[in-house]
């Protein structure tokens, strides 16, 4: 029932985005730390970077992903909505293949790498 | 705090105000939301027993605590942050960025309880505004709403929220006062301050004040009236009856009154876009200016307040800044707008 007005990949998403935030700042503060956490962190975040670009694949931006909505008619007045647009697709693209690089030990992210990938999750996850 | 607030530089220490005050918003929520879920739960055991059949609640309470636990990985950077220490800036925008996601679910699950059963306001709430405003002034009835900050006073302005046509709604116009509280917040008195502004446009409706403001002794409609022009006082009318509402919750409960408004609103990750705001709200930090204004002229120090207008107006400033073009743009010239209204009003 929880999930029957918000689509069940909105609810889980945000979860992979938060660890993958936690991951990521795990990793600013040394780059060398690896554990458990951060590489199943940023694991999510490669899989959350998917469903973006899967989510707009199925409903292109600006159109509710569900029709009819009675909840979000009802809340009308919240802060920004929307579906992620084409250039969170194409970033999307390029934070996973930063984070594909750094779970597979190829690439030691720097600090500026780690900020924008941060702020892509924010962003992104923090759409309502 | 008149008009477009200025982008202040980095500034750690209200950066980390900011991040405490919104962090304990979110934390009461939290907090709230568990014990309301928590009371469902156990209503619909009591009324489903020996019923192994998943509720309604269960995915909620699990989402709740799997969020509180993803949050509470950040525990330590949190804490450092807190505390002040020196953290660079991914550790800075991750602590501010978890937070902000773990506030986001937290309001997802509050619109949600419209799937459940409704509760009850608290009956000290009505107590309170009874208290505040007397006895002869009109009744009110409080329901609760699944919108955090949704506080509306008129029955057909909640109707209108959920898209309610209008030709259904012509029989409803007499609805009477009804204000709207939100689910969350039905036992914490923090919140009714909110309520206090609401009562204010039932009393303004009732004596007519904005309206005496804007039209005078003349009629609220002019047959013939040019429309742009009946346009334009009908925004006056809003504007001005926002204004007087601030004005009558701040005579009773002071700066207090404001607390709700800039706590919701910097729980909120941006600001609503302009087409998203109520055609009637001036922009929050100028709510802030005119009603410190005029609790100066009854007197009223606000100075034990200004530690959060200050970081509310670099809250602003900030979410301001992030928002995109044009919406950036289209914000700032409609705070312009907003502004002038008040100045010339002012002079007149």
């Amino acid at each position: 029932m929880a999930t029957a007005t918000v689509p069940r990949s909105d609810v889980y998403l945000s979860l992979l985005a938060g660890r993958a935030v936690t991951a990521l700042a795990d990793l600013s503060s040394d780059s060398a730390a690896w554990n458990a956490r951060v590489e199943n962190g940023l694991r999510d975040g490669i899989v959350y970077c998917q469903a973006v670009r899967l989510r707009e694949e199925i409903v292109p931006s600006g159109k509710s992903s569900d029709g009819w909505n009675p909840l979000k008619r009802s809340v009308e007045n919240a802060p920004d909505t929307g579906t992620p647009s084409a250039d969170a697709c194409a970033e999307s693209e390029k934070i996973e293949d930063l984070l594909s690089r750094i779970v597979s030990r190829e690439h030691r992210p720097q600090l500026p790498e780690l900020v924008w990938a941060i702020e892509f999750f924010r962003k992104t996850a923090t759409d309502r | 705090m008149a008009g477009v607030p200025e982008l202040r530089p980095d500034d750690s220490d209200l950066e980390r105000r900011r991040f405490s005050y919104v962090l304990s918003e979110a934390l009461e929520k939290l907090s709230r939301l568990n014990q309301i879920l928590e009371r469902q739960k156990v209503f619909i055991t009591a009324e489903h027993a020996g019923d192994e059949s998943a509720s309604a609640v269960d995915p909620l309470i699990e989402h709740l605590a799997k969020h509180t636990e993803t949050f509470l990985d950040n525990s330590s950077l949190v804490a450092l942050f807190l505390r002040g220490a020196q953290l660079n800036e991914a550790q800075k925008k991750g602590a501010i960025a978890a937070l902000e996601i773990f506030i986001t679910r937290i309001l997802r699950v509050h619109e949600m309880l419209l799937l459940l059963p409704r509760e009850a306001a608290k009956p000290q709430a009505s107590f309170m505004l009874r208290d505040c405003f007397g006895r002869n002034d009109p009744k009110s009835s409080i329901v609760l709403t699944n919108f955090i900050s949704a506080y509306e006073y008129r029955f057909e302005d909640v109707l209108d929220k959920v898209n309610v046509e209008q030709n259904e709604r012509g029989n409803l116009t007499q609805g009477g006062n009804v204000l709207c509280q939100a689910f969350a917040d039905k036992d914490n008195p923090l919140a009714w301050a909110v309520l206090a502004h609401e009562y204010g446009h039932a009393l303004d409706d009732s004596n007519k004040i904005s309206q005496g403001l804007v039209f005078g002794e003349g009629p609220e409609s002019i047959a013939g009236e040019d429309l742009n022009v009946r346009r334009k006082r009908d925004w006056d009318s809003a504007v001005v009856a926002e204004t007087v509402a601030d004005f009558i919750a701040a005579h009773v409960l002071g700066p207090a009154s404001l607390m709700p408004i800039l706590f919701v609103e910097m729980m909120y990750p941006r600001l609503k876009k302009v087409e998203r705001r109520s055609a009637g709200h001036p922009p929050t930090p100028l709510r802030v200016q005119l009603v410190c204004e005029y609790l100066k002229a009854l007197g009223v120090n606000t100075v034990d307040f200004d530690p959060v207008f200050e970081v509310y107006k670099f809250d602003y400033a900030r979410k301001l800044k992030d928002m995109e073009e044009p919406e950036r743009s289209r914000m700032e010239r409609w705070e312009v707008r907003r502004t002038r209204f008040f100045r010339r009003s002012r002079t007149r």
